[in-house]
């Protein structure tokens, strides 16, 4: 069974040889390949070998094919501050007043340099490994993207604001969000992505209610996933465990959860329905060393393999660059040793 | 003075205490309901404590049997181990046997060797005899067959001496090659062994390492039950001491509420001196106005909970009062009920949006009347890079309220501007606000730069994502104090600037 069988069998509640591992090292394969950050995450000859780095030093079960999501904000105009020890952060807010929502111009996912070393990253991947190991592209869910074009306080303004008071702009930028998320989608799929992961920081339970997941997000993330043509995992980049069952219903198969979240409840609300993947704390992993995150991987197994439909991972939305590569290396191993059915 | 105008400020006095002392029984009660809370979390961490003593997968117990496990194998293991050495001991023995056999084999092969030679020359002798008994047959003619008989009966004897010989030089061969082959089968069985037995040497120390190990984790258990049975102890006596402050409080209550008759029945007094009829239902005012305001709070209706502060403000009463009796009591109310529950950004910033709007109103006149709580000078500012608004605006807000002067630096903060702003505003603590790790990383050059700049008695209090998801970044940042919430802000900021007295239990 190679890799993109055991994932995509697992995932389905299929049996399998034993539990998937993916860590979503981003940006690991530049001190592999002895690059500063910047300079990797801008080239996608550079992503791709880093990631094929890992496959050979690990074999994990997938390849990601994206630096990091914060690069879908680049074809809206939005200037990116790189870093050496971590993704790029925005610099700007394109939509100053609700009013910029009316003239805010969809733009094409690929009129940036960023986007463009993506799909090359992509396109690379799957032709050298694509045929074995899934590659997944990557993107900020359109519900999430409106915080970073215009700042996370003026969008739950608006949000709170309409929510209330009825609808003036909001479902409009939503819109113009989801259009842009569904054909960015659709160019990584073209490329070769096999599985495009959704990061939607902004829904959460950490950030919004369970009501205004309800009202606001359940049926957009259902209309996106509907065009996307190859499975979706859907990361609330925060606490999941009181939304399961709605995402369960989004049409994605897979959700990654919060470090907060309780791996064996939502196993239990999830089973059949939707697979899940996390969540270890990836700050904490700063620290850990081999014998911990043995325990760690042992732990998430035990609480929530039975059954198929999980996926050893950290939460959302990455593992950060400092976390020692004994860590991510012990997390695979240990998940091929202790990841197996009885 | 005229009485009658005196008596009419003594009522207004009296009914200013009236409405004291209701808001004062009402604390009373807030205080008495959140002591039953915090006795439901004691009376569910002692039956967290108890049901896990009394688990089988008690750590405790688990280690004691791992022990006793690694005991029984340890001497099995021993056991074995001496049965292989006692293996050895014999191999060895049967070992110089098998010399003193090989060496009596060779005095054989020595003693054989002779024999076989004097048996090879007692064959050619009778050979020559067989031979000489012939040519004397030959020699004599029909008169010889006597000899030729001997002849042939000594060849027969020559040929069975020869043939027996060369039978005994193979059975000897034989036996030799066969000695031989055991001696060196012998050698390397015991050459394994004696290297089994070295391995297992090795192996017992590891093994009594692991036993160690065991015990000491047994050791360390017991440790660790005489812990949480502390812990158990201490939260039993907090129970009882939660207990008496209810109480106390109760009593308390009871006190003021006979404060309440007493100044009630002195209004009474001084209505009847003036000849006018009471109407107690207004000085009640106080509770309704906190109810209707916790009410549309909790509903997070804005525009009502700002009409009641402008109600209230019409009516007389007076914005210190309010900020303190209204506001500030909601939001600890609010922050106890939020205690055991997942409460959402949107939550926290509605509420902090309401907490700003009625501040707008309240703190122009507290600066007015000079009565503001005027607590210090804070700097608050997102780290370096970071570009969370969100946070940082909720906790400012938070601190205003509590009555800290709040200089807010926006956005992506340099820790030079941090610096030169702590400088120039004489300000004892800074608050970084951080969304990412690496911006939250940032801090450890702040905290650099301070120290290099003489600042060194300057603070940092840290808050946001990544300092929740680890509490030990704090430290990894060289920061003084992390808050996850506006209620832990306003406390945390009050601790590490000494504004709050702190009790030092022994």
């Amino acid at each position: 069974m190679n890799s993109k069988e055991r994932l995509v069998k697992a995932v389905t509640f299929q049996a399998v040889d034993r539990v998937p591992v993916v860590p979503v090292a981003l940006t690991q394969g530049a001190k592999l390949l002895n690059l500063d950050l910047p300079t990797y995450q801008k080239n996608g000859e550079y992503i791709a070998n880093g990631q094929l780095k890992l496959l050979e030093l690990l074999e994990p079960d997938a390849v990601f094919g994206m630096p990091h999501v914060v690069e879908d904000l680049t074809p809206w105009g939005v200037p990116l501050t790189y870093h050496q020890n971590g993704s790029p952060t925005v610099g700007k807010m394109i939509i100053r007043n609700v009013e910029d929502i009316l003239d805010l111009k969809v733009p094409d996912p690929t009129n940036s340099m960023e986007t463009k070393e993506t799909l090359k990253a992509i396109s690379i991947l799957a032709k050298k490994v694509g045929q074995h190991t899934a590659v997944i592209g990557g993107l900020i869910a359109p519900f999430s993207l409106p915080s970073m074009l215009m700042g996370t306080g003026a969008f739950m303004r608006l949000l709170l604001e309409e929510d209330r008071n009825g609808d003036q702009y909001l479902k409009l930028l939503l819109h113009k969000c989801k259009q842009f998320v569904i054909s960015w989608a659709k160019k990584m799929v073209e490329a070769g992505a096999d599985i495009i992961v959704m990061a939607d920081g902004i829904a959460s339970q950490t950030v919004i209610s369970r009501r205004l997941f309800e009202n606001h997000v359940l049926s957009l993330v259902k209309e996106t996933i509907k065009e996307i043509p190859v499975p979706v995992v859907y990361e609330a980049v925060g606490s999941a465990q009181g939304i399961i069952d709605l995402i369960a219903i989004t049409g994605a198969v897979v959700t990654i959860l919060d470090y907060n979240d309780d791996l064996k409840e939502c196993k239990k609300i999830a089973n059949g329905k939707i697979a899940i993947m996390g969540n270890f704390n990836n700050i904490e992993m700063l620290n850990w060393n081999a014998i911990k995150t043995q325990l760690e991987v042992k732990k998430a197994i035990n609480k929530a393999a039975n059954g198929y439909g999980y996926v050893v991972s950290s939460q959302g939305p990455e593992i950060p660059y400092n976390v020692p590569f004994e860590v991510i290396e012990t997390m695979v191993n240990a998940t091929k040793e202790f990841g197996k059915y009885k | 003075m005229s009485s009658q105008t005196f008596l009419e400020k003594q009522k207004v006095k009296l009914e200013k205490q009236l409405t004291i002392l209701w808001s004062q029984v009402n604390y009373c009660e807030d205080i008495e309901s959140s002591s039953e809370a915090l006795e439901d979390y004691l009376i569910k961490m002692k039956a967290v404590y108890t049901e896990y003593t009394g688990n089988d997968h008690y750590i405790t117990l688990m280690a004691e049997k791992t022990k006793q496990h690694i005991d029984e194998q340890l001497n099995l293991f021993l056991d074995g181990l001496n049965k292989m050495i006692q293996l050895r001991e014999k191999y060895g023995e049967i070992n110089s046997t098998v010399l003193e056999l090989n060496k009596e084999n060779e005095e054989v092969d020595k003693n054989m060797e002779q024999t076989l030679k004097l048996l090879r020359e007692v064959s050619a002798q009778t050979n020559i005899l067989a031979i000489n008994a012939n040519i004397e047959a030959y020699r004599l003619g029909p008169k010889g067959d006597v000899f030729k008989i001997i002849a042939t009966e000594v060849r027969k004897l020559s040929d069975i001496t020869s043939n027996a010989s060369v039978n005994m030089t193979n059975t000897t061969s034989k036996l030799t090659k066969q000695t031989s082959e055991m001696t060196q089968i012998l050698n390397e069985n015991n050459q394994t062994l004696f290297q089994v037995v070295q391995e297992l040497e090795k192996g017992k120390e590891s093994f009594i390492s692991m036993y160690t190990d065991s015990e000491n984790i047994v050791t360390e258990s017991m440790v660790l039950d005489d812990t949480l049975k502390t812990i158990y102890d201490l939260i039993q006596k907090v129970y009882t001491m939660v207990e008496y402050n209810k109480m106390s409080y109760g009593n308390v209550k009871r006190i003021l509420l006979q404060q309440v008759e007493l100044t009630k029945e002195m209004i009474d007094d001084i209505n009847q001196e003036l000849g006018v009829s009471a109407n107690f239902t207004s000085y009640k005012g106080a509770i309704d106005l906190y109810q209707e305001f916790y009410k549309n709070f909790k509903n997070e209706n804005l525009e009502h909970c700002l009409t009641i502060i402008h109600h209230a403000l019409d009516n007389g009463e007076d914005a210190e009062f309010i900020t303190t009796q209204i506001l500030e009591r909601t939001v600890e109310s609010i922050g106890r009920e939020q205690i055991d529950r997942l409460v959402p950004l949107s939550e926290i910033y509605v509420n902090g949006r309401i907490i700003e709007a009625c501040l707008d109103v309240l703190l122009p006149l507290l600066e007015k009347d000079q009565k503001g709580k005027k607590l210090g000078k804070i700097i608050i500012g997102n780290a370096f890079g970071d570009y969370h608004a969100l946070g940082r605006q909720i906790i400012s807000t938070f601190l205003r309220m509590a009555g800290f002067d709040v200089v807010d630096l926006g956005l992506s903060v340099s820790n030079e501007t941090f610096v030169e702003v702590v400088r120039k505003e004489k300000a004892n603590l800074i608050c970084v606000s951080a969304l990412i790790l690496h911006t939250a990383e940032e801090v450890i050059h702040l905290r650099e730069l301070l120290d290099k700049k003489g600042l060194r008695h300057v603070k940092i209090l840290v808050g946001g994502a990544p300092f929740n998801f680890d509490p030990r970044l704090v430290q990894r940042v060289k920061a003084d104090a992390m808050a996850q919430n506006g209620i832990e802000a306003i406390k945390t900021a009050k601790e590490l600037l000494g504004l709050l007295h702190k009790r030092v239990v022994k």
